[in-house]
């Protein structure tokens, strides 16, 4: 019998050096989460602490579900945020601002092409698709009180 | 009460104690860290000593990966440069580009970017330089270890 505890802090490790070692490969990432998750999840049930109910199954599978929905994000934030750049910046003494302004430009520049917006006669207009995230953008602005 | 039932009840409270809390402040995820992890933290220690059918370690995983998975994404609805600019798109039709980049960096410009940072307290200006606080200089440090790892410079 394993102790509950030990099987997922291992799990937990293992998925933060995962995470920290794989980079930017999401494809190697999801693929040993799935493996370090499941394994945990099997050997915790199958040969960890008795007495487990249905209910705890459900907490692990949203749990691990979530955490890994969560790495994914914060990959993201980690590669891409041009706010985390610009603190990158700071702590190489250099001035932040050209960093945030280039950041900005290259976004505005990828929004274009990703086929959300029309130029029409250098006027802008959104399609479908983009009218719909327009909307529920605006929607989650207001939610969160953001100006 | 069903136990499962208990964990998620005290979990979306929290989820909606901590989003009234920054709807009330008025003030972005940054820049109230601190505040979001200490409640995270004790509805997490509450949960673990409220529902005792359900083992601790089930109820840690399931608060972690809800923190990370909820601060990825309401981070990313805060400081979205898509989202920002098809919103904007959306409030005036037949814009033009020019004119969309000025109104952006209005609202999450340069200057505003830095200002949210200096009141998340992640550095404080110097004259005409910036200086880290410990708070930035730890953030700072977990970056520049990421990076060196995933072999990030400057990819703006």
């Amino acid at each position: 019998m394993i102790p509950q505890i030990w099987m997922n802090l291992l799990a937990a490790a293992l998925i933060g050096g995962v995470f920290f070692l794989s980079g930017s490969r999401l494809k190697v990432f999801s693929l040993l989460y799935i493996v370090i998750a499941g394994g945990a999840a099997a050997v915790s049930f199958f040969w960890g602490d008795p007495g487990h109910n249905i209910e705890e199954v459900i907490l692990l599978g949203i749990g691990y579900l979530l955490l890994f929905i969560g790495l994914i994000l914060a990959g993201a934030m980690i590669q891409r945020s041009i706010t985390l750049h610009a603190i990158s910046s700071i702590a190489r003494n250099e001035d932040p601002r050209p960093v945030i302004q280039e950041g900005i430009n290259a976004r505005i520049e990828e929004a274009y092409r990703l086929n959300f917006v029309n130029n029409s006669e250098n006027r802008l207009y959104l399609n479908r698709q983009g009218k719909v995230l327009g909307v529920m953008a605006g929607i989650a602005y207001s939610l969160f009180r953001l100006k | 009460m069903s136990p499962l039932l208990a964990v998620l009840i005290v979990l979306s409270g929290t989820f909606l104690a901590i989003e009234i809390i920054l709807f009330l402040l008025g003030s972005k995820l940054q820049t109230r860290l601190n505040i979001i992890f200490l409640f995270f933290i004790l509805s997490l220690i509450l949960a673990c000593l409220l529902i005792r059918e359900i083992h601790p370690v089930y109820v840690i995983l399931l608060w972690g990966g809800f923190f990370l998975a909820w601060f990825g994404v309401r981070s990313h609805i805060e400081s979205s440069i898509l989202l920002r600019i098809l919103h904007m798109i959306h409030k005036n039709p037949g814009i033009s580009p020019k004119e969309l980049i000025r109104d952006y960096e209005e609202i999450q410009g340069t200057s505003e970017r830095l200002a949210e940072l200096e009141r998340g307290g992640f550095f404080e200006p110097d004259g005409s330089s910036f200086t880290l606080t410990s708070k930035g200089r730890y953030v700072a440090r977990i970056l520049h270890a990421f990076h060196k790892r995933w072999g990030i410079h400057r990819d703006n």
